[in-house]
Parts: C-alpha cells; sequence; structure tokens
C-alpha cells in the first residue's frame, strides 16, 4: 500500500508507448558509442546511451514491471536519480547516437524527454542550468540583458528593414548576444536579394530550446508559443527565416503541438531563402575570394527532430562563391560531428566543450581547408566567439589555443563577397 | 585569433550596449586609461590585421556596434599593455 499522501510522479508519464518501448529495445550493441562526441572527449562508457537507457528501464521496471509487483513499488531514491541526472545532461543532444542506432530508437527526442522527466522529479535541473532559467524569466532570454536593445548591437544602419514583409528574420539570442556577425551576414545577403522584416524587439522572445531542451524545463512553452505567434503575424511574415538550427528544430517539433496544430507561419533557415535566391538570380556574388574552404553540418541541421535535414542549401551558397573551392570533411552531412557548444554544455561542462571544438578544427585541417563556416550561431559562439561562460582552466587554455584553421559562419562569409 | 583591440572615445550609450553583449568571464571588457580592451575569441594575439587580411574597422568578426567605433577611430593599440 502507498504510504505517502502526495502523490508521486510516476517515471512513465512523460514518455510516449513508443519510447516505453525504445527503453525495452536497446540491445546494447555499443554502435553509439562510436560515434558520440562525449564518448570521444570523455571515454566513459558509464554515460553512454545504452547505460542511460539501462538506468532508466530500472526505473521503469521498479514501478510497473515484475519486481515492482512482487516487492512493492518503491520509490526511487534521491541518489539514484542524481546519477542518473549526471550520466543523461553529459550529452550535447546531436543525434549521432539515434542516426547510427542499430534499432532505430528516436533517442534524441527521448533524451529530451527524459530530461524533462528528471527535471519535474524530486531533485530537478543541474544546479548550472537555473541561472539559464532564472534569466528567462526576467528577461525572456537565456542572458540577462533585456531584449530593447538587440538590434543595436549587430543591425547596420545601410540595411533597410520593411515594416511588414512575407519572409522575417528571427537572428534569435544567439545572433543577438553571441554572434552578431552571423546576423548582419543574414540580414545583408536577406536584403540583397528582397524585402525582409524584423519582430518587434521586445517580442522577439527566446524560442525557448535552451530552457525546454537544454534545463529540461517545457513548462515555458504555452506563453512561449502564443507570444511568438502573435509577434510574427502582426508583421505579416509567411517564412520565419532563422540563423540558429536549434531555433528551427524546436519550430518544427513542439510548437505545432503546444499552437494545437499547422504553426500559421513556416520556419525556415535564412540558408534555404539564400539558396533560393540564388537561384532565381536574386543574388551575386562579385568579389572573388582564393580559398579552401569546408562546411560544419550544425547537429540540428543534419539530424533535425522533424522532417528532412538542411545539407545542400549550405552547400549551394558556397558553390557560388566566385574563387572558393569546397572540399568536405570526413565526418559529414548526416555524420557530422558536434562542436560541443550546445544543449547546456557550456555551463556544465566547459572542459568537454573545448575538447570537441578543438576536435572539430583538426578534422577541418585535415580535410585541407583554409576555412571552416558553420550556419549555427552555437558553433560560432563555441569555434570563434570562444565564450565559454563558465570560468574552468580548460578554457583559459583554450583563449591561447592557436586554431589550426579560420573559423566563419556561412552567411557572414557569403556576404562578404557580395 | 584574440583580439585585445582597444576601444577609444567610446560614449555613454555605446558603453552600456557594449556591456550587454560582453559580459561572460572571458570576454568582459576591460577599463584602462580611457579605454575599453577587447577580450575576444583565441588564439594568437592580432594586431590589427586579421586572418582574412582585414584591419580593426572592417573586421568581419566584430559586432556591428565594435567596428562603428574602430570605423572612426585614428590610433590603435593592442594587448592588455597596449602594444
Ligand atoms: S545525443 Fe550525441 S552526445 Fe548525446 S548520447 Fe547521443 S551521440 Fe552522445
Ligand atoms: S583586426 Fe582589429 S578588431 Fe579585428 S581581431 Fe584584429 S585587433 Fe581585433
Ligand atoms: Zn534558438
Amino acid at each position: 500500500m502507498r504510504k505517502e499522501a502526495v502523490k508521486k510522479k510516476d517515471v512513465t508519464e512523460n514518455l510516449t508507448k513508443q519510447q516505453l518501448i525504445e527503453l525495452d529495445a536497446c540491445v546494447s550493441c555499443g554502435e553509439c558509442l562510436k560515434w558520440c562526441p562525449i564518448q570521444d572527449a570523455t571515454g566513459d562508457p558509464s554515460c553512454s546511451p545504452p547505460e542511460r537507457i539501462k538506468a532508466y528501464r530500472e526505473f521503469v521496471e521498479e514501478e510497473h514491471g515484475l519486481k515492482g509487483k512482487l516487492f512493492g513499488s518503491k520509490e526511487i531514491s534521491e541518489e539514484r536519480l542524481k546519477n542518473f541526472r549526471d550520466i543523461l545532461y553529459k550529452c550535447v543532444l546531436c543525434g549521432n547516437c539515434g542516426e547510427v542506432c542499430e534499432v532505430g530508437i528516436d533517442t534524441k527526442k527521448l533524451w529530451w524527454t527524459l530530461r524533462k522527466s528528471v527535471c519535474e522529479s524530486k531533485v530537478g535541473m543541474p544546479e548550472p542550468l537555473k541561472g539559464v532559467l532564472a534569466n528567462y524569466q526576467k528577461t525572456r532570454s537565456p542572458f540577462p540583458k533585456p531584449l530593447t536593445h538587440r538590434y543595436k548591437f549587430w543591425l547596420p544602419e545601410d540595411i533597410k528593414v520593411a515594416d511588414k514583409a512575407e519572409i522575417g528574420f528571427y537572428e534569435g539570442c544567439g545572433g543577438a548576444w553571441d554572434a552578431q556577425p552571423s546576423a548582419e551576414g543574414a540580414a545583408r545577403l536577406l536584403s540583397a536579394g528582397g524585402p525582409f522584416t524584423l519582430l518587434d524587439p521586445e517580442e522577439a522572445w527566446c524560442c525557448g530550446w535552451p530552457i525546454v531542451a537544454g534545463s529540461g524545463d517545457w513548462s515555458i512553452m504555452p506563453e512561449l508559443v502564443k507570444n511568438f505567434v502573435a509577434a510574427v503575424q502582426k508583421k505579416g511574415i509567411k517564412r520565419l527565416a532563422m540563423i540558429c538550427p536549434m531555433c528551427r528544430d524546436i519550430f518544427k517539433w513542439l510548437y505545432p503541438e503546444f499552437y494545437g496544430g499547422k504553426l500559421p507561419f513556416e520556419p525556415v533557415m535564412v540558408s534555404e531563402v539564400i539558396a533560393e535566391y540564388i537561384d532565381a538570380g536574386r543574388i551575386k556574388f562579385t568579389k572573388i575570394l582564393r580559398e579552401t574552404v569546408t562546411n560544419h553540418d550544425p547537429c540540428a541541421l543534419a539530424r533535425p527532430l522533424v522532417g528532412p535535414p538542411v545539407l545542400d542549401a549550405p552547400r549551394k551558397i558556397l558553390n557560388a562563391l566566385p574563387g572558393v573551392k569546397v572540399v568536405e570533411m570526413e565526418r559529414s552531412r548526416e555524420l557530422t560531428r558536434c562542436c560541443g557548444g550546445s544543449a547546456g554544455q557550456r555551463p556544465l561542462n566547459p572542459d568537454l566543450v573545448v575538447k570537441m571544438a578543438k576536435e572539430l578544427m583538426y578534422e577541418a585541417k585535415r580535410a585541407g581547408a583554409d576555412t571552416i563556416v558553420t550556419s549555427c550561431t552555437a558553433c560560432y559562439v563555441s569555434l570563434v566567439g570562444r565564450t565559454h561562460m563558465t570560468p574552468h582552466p580548460a578554457v583559459d587554455d583554450y583563449k591561447h589555443f592557436e586554431e589550426p584553421v579560420k573559423m566563419n559562419d556561412l552567411l557572414q562569409y557569403a556576404a562578404a563577397l557580395l | 585569433m584574440l583580439c585585445q583591440t582597444h576601444l577609444k572615445g567610446v560614449t555613454a550609450e555605446e558603453k552600456e550596449l557594449l556591456e550587454s553583449i560582453f559580459f561572460h568571464p572571458y570576454d568582459k571588457l576591460e577599463e584602462r586609461n580611457g579605454a575599453l580592451i577587447m577580450n575576444y575569441m583565441g588564439g594568437k594575439l592580432c594586431l590589427g590585421t586579421n586572418d582574412f587580411g582585414e584591419n580593426c574597422g572592417n573586421c568581419r568578426y566584430m559586432p556591428y556596434i565594435v567596428r562603428k567605433i574602430l570605423r572612426r577611430q585614428k590610433d590603435f593599440s593592442f594587448g592588455k599593455d597596449g602594444k
């Protein structure tokens, strides 16, 4: 008989039927360990996908399986939950494991869901991620500063912004606070091809990714979706173009769910719009740059939560640049490496972030590239900006690490050749 | 490249904007002799020509607000001790 007066959280509560089956489906073959960037950086199989799945399966069995029936369903101890949380949050949510999984487990959605369950459990989200949520509650962004001045950081006076337009540009919190050159490059290319508009600065809230996926707190979603849809509609936007693949990912997966159907606008990457402009002859690059460049496919474009990956648009842009020779890295497209800079790893495990970023730079070097370009503001801050917020010796060291290749944002790189 | 160029003649409004974006422990601006010293990116100290051959006023790595200040600047120093 259950003694506690308050109904405890059921460990299966947030999981779909498919996810419950997936917990049982993992055969511990170990294939994903070969592709996981956290494994590359730590060599520690105790934080690998099969170990994580096994641990959660045990929780479910203890509550609902034969064990639970025979010995009574016991509450999972705080210590075990904390241990599980440690291994769950040592993960960049890159989705490489799901891409190679022998039995087709949709690991990325599973990790999101398990983070949600841990966040709602008595142990809650990891301490270092609480700051992000606290900022959001004050500013509606993961950063502590108000939204008011966001366009002043990156928007030059010579770029014309329409009051209303079918194409809207959302630079995201990453573009405004971390990767301003990416935002500027995107706006330059967009304005070269046609009219575009911006959301009102106070209404351009965070997409929610850092709080929902990063920390595991989904409770902000209803308010967020309501605000965003209204802000977009007010500007007459039909396609909302972004430079952060994580924004696109959450817009494609969770927004329709919380909106209650198809969104009244289409979330796209700016690179997709620019590729169309190139095809239509609306953008021409006139300057020549003689160098070899490689394209880094950001995780959320290579392995999105829903729908096909965005792999060709960035390459179409690169191939249109006069003088530029494009080479591919050993791991590109669907099997691209993670830069390490996302999913809460910067505050949680800055040393691992540095290792992953260096690994990616060396891979670009091995491909013979002079420059590596990315289409993600999180990669930009990890590779170029290097503002890993948590003080750590590895990060101090990274400040003085001589990068083997030049690094840039794709749109900014292309905009320089207009 | 590690950018530690000195921003000079920064207005109060610009300073407020700069402080809104450079607030992480690793890229905080340092104030010295009336100038604000950048501490952005990483690697070898840049001496005013970036790896794309651009000078500070045209440096692609700088947020527009920084480039705007650098464009009207005439005298440049680099590094914490002002090379
Ligand atoms: S999502 Fe990426 S980092 Fe996380 S377990 Fe899978 S491969 Fe490893
Ligand atoms: S060119 Fe100037 S602004 Fe650019 S990185 Fe070098 S010192 Fe900094
Ligand atoms: Zn985002």
